[in-house]
Formats: structure tokens, sequence, C-alpha cells
């Protein structure tokens, strides 16, 4: 007896034809691979970032151990900056033989008696008043730029002499007032900072605030290649798949629509451990971004990998052009280092697109235009197409 | 022995048929390695011209102040030997952003001087591109952050002094006051770097930047030249195996027959490629400041062949632990791109936590490195040659292994 009862509603068949289709998939181990991986990659990042790291590495010490006003000093440089990794030596010998061991990059040894040079230079600002002795084996482009904050430091430690210093001279008008007094007008005027808006040229308000901590700042690309890496796995199983026969029932105007459900039904499980592990690490942009490029990232690499199918129909020379494409897409792509005279190359990946797009609002639109448009191609591909 | 060999002999034979095929795949690893050592090279090598940032100045620099501002921090100011300022037009510097000649560009609003000097500081618009990640950025905030540590300090002075005055009933000639200041401030800006006095201890004992990513896309190229081979070694198949066992050809003669006619295919072929590098760099080549001639590049690279044997007995351990294509390449990859980062190929060691340098000795990929760039130091790195060999033969021990278990019938992967 037929069972009267067996109408399967259009959800519920795209919902088989997905756990099918990922049944099949998670049987190869490439998938549960890779899906295991991006957790992985993401969390041994973020454990093994931590710790001090810095593109420079000063050793720090003072030739008075006693000398308050350089410890307040050392105190203010080492605190907030991503850019410096400090050893603290002991002793100015102990800070120059690390550098000469090649430990540390430069030394910065404070001289004696720093806050009486502080104001003599706040005076005359010559090298015989000067602070500090800054030792390296050989100078650089990095050095030069760290010590650009250890100048800020000492600035705006010297601004204080300084108005002392000039209201002694200048002002005697205010001779009647003592330092104390006079600091309170120094320390308590309200001045706000904010001098920079920060922009991509295009967006109408600042860009979210990225981390400036480099290390785990290619977290995001790494994850996303690893997504693109498993999209280009799906596109071997896609053309093995259709050598087989194993669709042949499907008529062809749903081909553009069904390979892209294929592709994204291979994908998804992955994006979604990604963003998971993007949440669990804090590095979330904020929820609706992070779905919103999310989504776009999908179809775009389904549609990426729709064009690439239809163009390329030997399992071999796909092999082969796989790890090509994801070394090329790590090197171009603003994942470790920006090389923007390839950006124009860069505009074929789906991963520029996602990583530009987190960051800049117009990079959204642009986006789902490549989307569109790799969706289209891929599906208009796939209806001129003889098999 | 004499089967052995033979055997030897015959897969040496196997795999000259598909070096044609192996060879294509490693010309097109060459060219990405080139052209991206090619474009490191043009932006870090030591000249005037090259500075680390260049950042544009778009914005009406007829008034007086800001184009004399400009002018000095151009001429006169200690970070021009580290920064380039360029005055320019809001359309050639979107242009230039663009094509990469400009870091960022600065948009000073019109009346910008005229509303300072009345203690309003209308926000620059600070430029640049959205795709600046890692090191870049870092830069960039470390700068701005500088740049509003200077001026939150100044205007405290020039405010506190203002407000002092005003408070203290003795505010008949503040603006001059104020402006006296202000100008004892701006050379205080100018003179900052005199606060310090910087010396050089002798010649430097480490490898140059450049030198370093070298070495790092050299070391990239090996690790992911096996990828090419998965489809001819990566075999599910272990019915050969069995059969020479029973001829006496055991699991260790099996895997060092492949292995060495492995080895030298990769020899032939990094050599090959060694020399497509270096007509890829042509001129390039002695501006990395350790190599002053291709003879001397020549010899460097016949220096690499204990890190070839290593990378090759690591590649040849992956082909047997995973017998299938797919899986091999995406493991293969998935292996060398998380352990070159950890190891200091993608960012230099030096700039990571001590976790992940600590790591980094103890992987191949590390000990590679460290042995590559003493080598162009002229020095040899004892104890990571010691490391490498130690990983060869660890490599082709588990091969073995795992080639012993598979003829046995115990080890059944189906990938």
């Amino acid at each position: 007896m037929i069972c009267q009862n067996n109408k399967r509603t259009p959800v519920s068949l795209v919902f088989r034809r997905f756990l099918l289709l990922n049944k099949r998939l998670l049987k190869k181990p490439t998938f549960v691979i890779v899906i295991l991986l991006i957790p992985l990659i993401a969390l041994s990042l973020n454990f093994l970032s931590e710790g001090e790291a810095g593109i420079v590495t000063i050793a720090l010490s003072r030739e008075d151990e006693n000398d308050a006003y350089a410890k307040k000093l050392c105190d203010e440089i080492v605190e907030n900056t991503s850019l410096i990794s400090f050893i603290i030596a002991d002793d100015p010998k102990t800070a120059l033989e690390t550098v000469k061991s090649g430990k540390a990059d430069e030394a910065w040894i404070f001289r004696e008696n720093s806050e009486e040079r502080m104001d003599k230079f706040s005076v005359n600002h010559k090298k015989i008043n000067a602070l500090v002795d800054c030792v390296n084996r050989k100078d650089t482009m990095f050095l030069k730029i760290a010590r650009e904050k250890l100048f800020a430091v000492l600035f705006s430690n010297c601004t204080v002499p300084v108005y002392l210093n000039f209201i002694d001279s200048e002002v005697s008008e205010l001779d009647g007032f003592d330092s104390e007094t006079l600091l309170k007008y120094y320390e308590t005027v309200n001045v706000e900072r904010g001098l920079f808006n920060q922009t991509d040229g295009k967006s109408s308000f600042a860009m979210p605030k990225q981390s400036t901590d480099y290390v785990s700042a290619p977290l995001r690309g790494l994850c996303a290649s690893c997504v693109f890496l498993l999209s280009l796995s799906v596109c071997i199983v896609a053309v093995q798949d259709r050598k087989n026969g194993v669709f042949i029932q499907l008529p062809k105007r749903s081909f553009p629509v069904f390979n892209l459900f294929y592709h994204i039904s291979g994908l998804l499980l992955a994006l979604v451990t990604m963003l998971l592990s993007l949440y669990a690490l804090g590095i979330f942009v904020g929820f609706l971004r992070e779905i919103v490029c999310l989504i776009l990232y999908a179809f775009s690499l389904s549609g990426f990998g729709m064009i690439l199918t239809r163009t390329v129909k030997k399992i071999s020379v796909l092999g082969t052009l796989i790890p090509i494409l994801v070394i090329a897409e790590i090197i171009i792509c603003p994942i470790f280092l920006n090389f923007n005279s390839m950006m124009s190359v860069a505009h074929i990946f789906p991963t520029y697109y996602y990583l530009r797009a987190i960051s800049s609002d117009s990079y959204i639109l642009y986006f789902a235009i490549y989307a569109l448009v790799t969706c289209t191609a891929g599906g208009i591909a796939d209806l001129l197409s003889r098999d | 022995m004499k089967k052995a060999f033979t055997y030897f002999r015959l897969q040496l034979k196997r795999i000259f048929h598909f070096i044609p095929s192996i060879l294509v795949f490693s010309l097109v690893l060459c060219i990405i390695a080139g052209l991206a050592l090619n474009i490191i090279i043009k932006k870090y090598e030591n000249s005037e011209e090259n500075k680390k940032f260049t950042i544009g100045v778009v914005g009406d620099t007829d008034d007086s102040y800001l184009g004399f501002g400009i002018v000095t921090l151009m001429e006169f100011d200690v970070s021009r030997f580290a920064i380039d300022f360029k005055n320019m037009d809001e359309e050639q510097a979107k242009k230039e952003l663009a094509g990469g000649k400009l870091s960022a560009y600065v948009i000073i609003p019109e009346n910008f001087i005229d509303s300072a000097s009345h203690g309003n500081i209308i926000p620059l618009q600070y430029v640049s591109s959205s795709a600046d990640t890692g090191i870049n950025s870092v830069f960039k905030s470390e700068i701005l952050e500088g740049i509003e540590d200077i001026l939150e300090t100044s205007q405290r002075a020039i405010y506190g002094l203002d407000k002092a005055m005003k408070e203290l009933g003795v505010g008949n000639d503040i603006s001059s006051k104020t402006d006296l200041l202000y100008e004892h401030l701006i050379s205080l800006v100018l003179d900052r770097s005199e606060v310090a006095v910087v010396s050089e201890i002798g010649y430097s004992s480490s490898v140059s930047f450049i030198g370093y990513y070298l070495c790092a896309v050299i070391l990239i190229y090996f690790s992911l030249w096996g990828i090419s081979c998965c489809s001819h070694f990566a075999k599910n198949n272990n019915s050969l195996s069995r059969l020479l066992a029973s001829k006496n050809i055991g699991s260790a003669s099996q895997i060092i027959g492949e292995y060495f006619s492995y080895l030298i295919a990769m020899l032939i072929t990094a050599f090959l490629a060694l020399f497509s590098f270096t007509v890829i760099l042509s001129d390039n080549i002695t501006k990395i400041p350790e190599i002053s001639s291709v003879t001397q590049f020549a010899v460097f690279s016949l220096s690499l062949i204990p890190v070839i044997i290593s990378f090759s007995a690591m590649q040849f351990m992956f082909f047997e632990i995973i017998p299938d294509v797919v899986p091999c390449a995406v493991a293969q990859f998935t292996f060398v791109i998380f352990s070159s980062y950890i190891g200091g190929l993608f960012y230099p060691i030096d700039f990571l936590p001590e976790a992940m340098r600590q790591a980094s000795r103890f992987l191949p990929v590390g000990a590679a490195r460290e042995y590559l760039t003493d080598l162009l130091l002229n020095k040899v790195n004892s104890k990571a040659f010691i490391l490498l060999l130690i990983y060869t033969a660890l490599f082709i021990c588990v091969a073995v292994v795992i080639r012993k278990s598979k003829i046995k019938g115990r080890l059944s992967v189906n990938l």
C-alpha cells in the first residue's frame, strides 16, 4: 500500500539534499581535517601570540639605579606599545652586551641626573644635555621609527619644564605664584585627543578599530584561506561527480542553481566553524557585518568554484592549480604583508574582498557585486556547457 | 643489496618519466617566489628614495603657517629619515594611494590654522588603505599616537598658560606670550631627537631584512615543492610493496630506493629552479646586501643541499602517512603554511613572541631558517645542521615503520 502522506516540502527536500551532500563530503578526511584546522589554527596562534612581541627589541637601563625620574620615564616608555619589546637590563654594561650578542637591536641607556638634564634640555635643546644614549649594531628604519616613541615620551615630559621655565623667564606677571599652582593649570586644562579621523577615503565615518596585534592580525586571513582551500577541494569533488554522472538526471536548466547549492553546502560547515572561532577569539567587528561578509564570501567562493570547474575539466590539472591559487592568494591578498603593486591581481580572489569588506563599508557593496558577477558567470558557464 | 639497487634504478627511471610535469609546477612556483622577492627587494632596499612611509599632504598650503609647517616637516624634522611628506591635491593622493605609491594621505581642512589659533582643533582626515594589516597597521597606529602625544602635551602647556594668566588676573598680553611659548614648543619638536645620542658599536652580525626574506622565500618554495609529487608518490595500493617484500626487498630497501630517486629528482628540479630564480631576479640579486655576485649566489645555492635532503624526507614521510592524493596535498599544504608562520618565514622570527620563537627552534622549518641565514653570513650553524640531519633520519624511519605496517597488513588507511 502506497503511503498517502508521502509529500515532501521544498524546505525538507533542500535540507535532505544538504544533509546527503555533507554526509558524502564529511566521509572524506580532507574536509574533516580542514574544518577542524580552522579553530585549531586560530586557537594555536592565539595561544602562541600571547607574550611580548615587537618589531624591534630594546634593552632598557639606567646609569643610576636610584634615579626615580629615569625610572618613571622608563615605565612610561614600556607601557602601551605594540612596536617594541623590551629587555630590562640591570645596568648599562648588561644592556650593551645584550646588543652585542644580538638579543636586542638597540640599548637605551638613561644617563644619571635625568631630571636635571631634562630641565637643562628644556632650555637648551642640544646633545650636550641629552638624556639617553642609544647604542645599536646597525641603525635601521625600524629603529628610527621606534625612537620616535622614545622622543614622544621624552617630549611629553619635557613640556612641563618648558612651561615652567618659560613662565619663569618670560611671564614676570606670574612671578609670585609657585610651581605647584602653575602646574595645576597645566594638568587640569581640558585637552581633547582625536586629531586624526582614520578613514579609507570612501566611508563617511571612521573605520572600526582594527587590532594592532600584528601577530594575531593574520588570523582572519588564514582562516579565510583555509575555507578558500576547502572550496577548491569541493571543486575537485564536483568535477569527479560530473565525470561519474552522479547528477545526470538533473535537467540542464537547473544546473546553475544546483551547482551553487552544491558548492555552498560543502562550505557551510567550514564557514560556521570559522565564524565561531573568530567570535571565541574576540576579533569580531560586529555581528551583522560578520554575517553579511560571510554570506557574501560563501556566494563568491561558490561562484569562483563554478567558473573554475567549467574552465578546468581535468582533475589532474585542477589538482596542480589548487596549491598555486592558494599560495598566490596568501601572498597577494593582504593577510601578512600588503603588496600594493599586486592590488590589481588581488581583485580576482574572493578572500581579498572579504578582508576589505570587514573593515570598509564601501567594500561590502563591491563584494556583493563581485559575488553576483561570479555566480552569474558560473551559472552561464553551466548553461552553455555541453556536459 | 643488488636487488635493492635494482629497485632504486627502476624508481629513478620511473620518476624521470614525470619530471616534466613536476618541472612545470616548480617553474610556476618559482616565478611567484621570484616576483614576491623582487617586490620585497624594491620595497626594502637601503636607498635614500626608499623611505618606510610616504605620506601625502592635501590641503590649502598657501596659508603661510601651514605651508611653512609642511616645509619644516619635510626639510628639518627628524622624521624625514623615515617618512617622506609630499604636497599634492586630493585626486592625485587617491590615485597614488590606490597605486601603492603612498602609505596614506592627510587632508587638512580649510581654516584649520585659523580654528587652531582660536583653540578649536578640527580633526584631520587620515586616509589609508583598509587593506593595511598586521605590521603596517601597527606602524600607522604608533606614528599617529606619537603625534597625538606631542600635540596633547603642547596644547596643555599653551592652554595651561592661557588659563593661568586669565584666572590669576594677569591677562594683559596673553596672545603674545602664548605665541612665544608656541614658538618654543615648535623648536622643541624639531629638536626632539637631540635628547638622545645614537651610536653604532660595529658591524651588524645579523642578516639584513632582504637577506632574511631571500631565505624565507627559498624555504617556502622547497616546502611546497612536494605537493606536485603527491599524485605520483601518495598511493593507496600496497600490493607492489608486498610483492617486493616477498622477493626480499624489505620496507627499508623500498623506502630508501624510492626516497633517493625522489631526492635526485628534487635536487635536479631545485637547481633548475634556482637558476630560473636568478634569471627572474636578474640585477636585483646584488641588491641583497649579503650577495655580492651571481657566483656567490651559486655557491650559496650549493649549500642548500642539507635543507633539500631534510625537506624531501619530510615530504616523503607525508606520502607514506597519507596515501591519497588530495588529502596528502591538503595536509602538506596546511602543515607548510602553519609551520612557516611559526618558523618565522612570513614575519621575521624576532617579531614573534617568545613562545613562537621557542617552538620555531624545534620545527624543521625553523632549523632550516637558522641554518640558511647563518650561511648568508658565511657562518655554519652546526646545531641547526645537526637538527636537520636528525629530522631527516626521523622522517625516513617513520616512513619505514609505516611501510612495514602496510606490508604486514596492520595499517589499512582509506582516506
